[in-house]
């Protein structure tokens, strides 16, 4: 591990799942332990962790064990929570040593008398219904040497690695904070994103925007938006008690990039009213593709606490919101006057590539590979990996009806939806099936105004218990294929979204084991058209195709040259979205 | 000439399999047996582990003719009897050996 890093493991509360954790802590330490300390290491957590399987579950099935890990300054932490009763303090007293007899010596205990002598710190403490269990080891002095040396030697490491201490320090409450506001602005950003495909008139929108910014970003009272109009800032929308200053109806550009521009006008702004204290105003440029829109600035009074980081960064993602929104709807108005030109089709699919992930993410066990190409029109195909832990990652992917803007939007309502809900449910333990259900009744209310359907897929890899879980609403059944090559379509069922509320969707379960593999694509890879017949290709020639391709190679050359045969196979360019997320369970 | 017989400890000795290997001693010791049990496999002991040698030496002692004796502790599993100072309560070999000699 690295200064600062941090990695986490979550099993459930039961003896079995101890020996998991023991592994992981164990690789965690191997690098920076000798062989003998990084087993008495292991032993302290192993201690921990039955301590609380023992004396805090009875047998609850939510029960759940995480072990977070954390390199912070000389030392490694390593903190256990749980969901299960109290522990009994007293009880973290050591056994007595005076002992003279072997009836005398006692038979329990040892646990924490271990923790104790293995660990300079250990520390329990109950918190809002969860046992934090900290432990804290010195790290050797071979290894702490190096590092003090470095931060010496160079100014630029030292401020590196202090940032790195600040980070780790306030990572935990800022993960408090950052949930409830992601929550919260990710509520606003679904309202957006169905505004704008609502509401044609741009000026409508901005206000009803401003407004949801407001109410979002803590304490703020006031706030405009300008967009650029030639060499000038036009204001389009104002909202709340705005001071005079901000009200001037066109201001001069003289930044020479976006963020320049909103430091700029900031200043040229309130250089008088709010000098020393800058942060009761943020500036916020809008930049759509690669172009200058306009800035957001949002205020409130003097007297009133500093807006905070967590503030600055939802305005900052409120802004690229409005610019995906307002570059959307401009091209939405330009389709109605049949003024679909290329570029704008052009534009409209860059934008939708923003939402395509650019980094999948890395974890032990697991390699993944996305391919996402939007035909010639914007579509509504999307596709996502979503880590939560060290053993826990989702892999979703729709596909709304259709082409098109409508399409495009609900690509981007997934996106929030599938989010929002798995951040939210994971730590609930709630099952694929489960999340989309919710999915479905989130959106319930957007698929009935559009008469819209929406396919997805939803599926939770445990990679260190070889275990895969998945939801199917109407999309593609996924194929899988086993170690020796065996190819097999996973049974899929249900409903597509949109199609009737209150839906439960069924769970199906599978075995993964190192070296299988698993495919997920959208119905643009079954779809292509035949060259010569003009009929769909259909499942039974993808299978065709992966019988060869699957399994050579890596799954990212795999998937690739399943692509390629697709659509060398008709001869075209393709006429729909097409996405396949390949995913390999390599060996460790 | 008491008689012997040896248990190999597993490769981890911990909560998740503690009871198998304790019943197994137990049903050696009330044939009134010494055991031999032979770490040299071992490289990780917990304080379930532990707590099973230390009822298994009480039994012991409430019988006739049986004795725990422990051999070929790894380095591992000698520093955590040093830790708790455990090792004061048991015969400890170096080798299988040394406890055939010894008996």
């Amino acid at each position: 591990m690295r200064p600062g890093e941090s990695r986490q493991l979550r099993v459930a509360g039961a003896s079995e799942e101890v020996r998991e954790l023991a592994l992981f802590c164990r690789e965690c330490v191997d690098s920076l332990f000798s062989g003998m300390d990084a087993s008495l290491i292991e032993l302290a957590v192993v201690e921990a962790a039955n301590n609380v399987v023992k004396h805090a579950y009875a047998s609850e099935d939510d029960s759940f064990l995480d072990l977070i890990v954390r390199h912070r300054g000389d030392t490694l932490e390593f903190t256990l929570l749980d969901n299960g009763r109290p522990f009994d303090i007293e009880s973290l007293r050591s056994p007595s040593f005076e002992w003279d007899r072997v009836e005398d010596v006692p038979e329990n205990g040892w646990g924490v008398f271990l923790m104790r002598s293995i660990m300079d710190v250990v520390d329990y403490r109950r918190n809002d219904g969860t046992n934090v269990m900290k432990m804290v080891k010195k790290l050797p002095e071979e290894v702490v040497g190096p590092l003090l040396r470095e931060t010496k030697s160079s100014r630029l490491i030292d401020f590196e690695s202090e940032k790195c201490l600040r980070e780790s320090e306030t990572a935990l409450d800022e993960m408090v904070e950052e949930l409830s506001s992601a929550y919260e602005a990710l509520n606003i950003f679904y309202s957006l994103s169905r505004d704008v495909a609502l509401v044609s008139d741009v000026n409508t929108f901005l206000s009803n925007t401003l407004g949801k910014v407001l109410s979002g970003v803590g304490g703020a009272t006031w706030g405009t938006i300008r967009f650029k109009d030639g060499d000038v800032l036009t204001l389009r929308a104002s909202a709340g008690a705005c001071p005079e200053e901000a009200l001037v109806a066109e201001k001069a550009i003289d930044g020479d990039s976006p963020e320049a521009e909103a430091s700029a006008s900031l200043k040229r702004v309130f250089s008088d009213n709010y000098e020393g204290c800058p942060f009761q105003v943020m500036c916020l440029p809008i930049v759509g593709l690669d172009e200058f829109i306009g800035t957001v600035l949002v205020g409130k009074p003097p007297e009133e606490d500093l807006f905070s980081a967590g503030d600055a960064k939802l305005a900052r993602a409120m802004a690229d919101q409005i610019a995906v929104s307002v570059e959307n709807s401009r091209l939405y108005s330009k389709a109605l006057d049949a003024e679909l030109a290329e570029r704008e089709l052009a534009i409209a699919t860059a934008l939708q590539k923003k939402l395509i992930q650019k980094e999948l993410p890395e974890i032990r066990g697991l390699r993944f590979h996305m391919i996402s190409t939007t035909a010639k029109q914007v579509g509504g195909d999307y596709a996502t990996v979503l880590k939560m832990d060290d053993d826990s990652v989702y892999v979703f992917v729709s596909d709304a009806m259709g082409k098109g803007m409508s399409a495009s939007n609900f690509a981007l309502l997934s996106h929030m939806a599938v989010h929002s809900i798995v951040l939210q449910q994971h730590r609930r333990g709630i099952s694929p099936g489960g999340i989309l259900s919710l999915i479905n009744e989130v959106m319930a209310d957007d698929f009935d105004l559009f008469g819209m359907f929406m396919t997805a897929l939803l599926v939770k890899i445990k990679p260190r218990k070889n275990h895969l879980s998945y939801a199917s609403a109407g999309h593609c059944p996924p194929i899988m294929a086993a170690p020796d090559g065996t190819l097999e379509v996973l049974d899929t069922s249900d409903f597509m979204l949109g199609v009737e509320r209150g839906i439960k969707y069924a769970d199906f379960k599978k075995r993964m084991p190192p070296g299988a593999r698993l495919l997920l694509y959208s119905d643009g890879l079954t779809d292509v058209m035949d060259k010569d017949t003009g009929e769909a290709l259909g499942l039974d020639f993808l299978l065709a195709v992966c019988q060869d391709k699957l399994c050579a190679g890596n799954i990212d050359t795999a998937c690739d040259a399943i692509f390629d045969a697709v659509i060398r196979e008709t001869g075209k360019p393709i006429q729909d979205d097409i996405s396949i997320v390949g995913v390999e369970r390599v060996y460790d | 000439m008491p008689k012997v017989e040896i248990l190999d400890a597993p490769k981890r000795l911990d909560a998740s399999n503690v009871d198998a290997f304790k019943q197994r001693a137990l049903g050696v010791l009330e044939e009134g047996k010494v055991i031999v049990v032979d770490f040299s496999d071992t490289t990780f002991i917990d304080s379930v582990g532990l707590g099973c040698l230390v009822s298994l030496l009480k039994r012991a002692a409430s019988r006739d003719g049986a004795k725990v004796v422990l051999c070929s502790l790894t380095p591992q599993v000698t520093q955590i009897f040093e830790m708790t100072r455990l090792y004061r309560l048991f015969d400890v070999f170096d080798t299988k050996e040394d406890v055939e000699a010894a008996v």
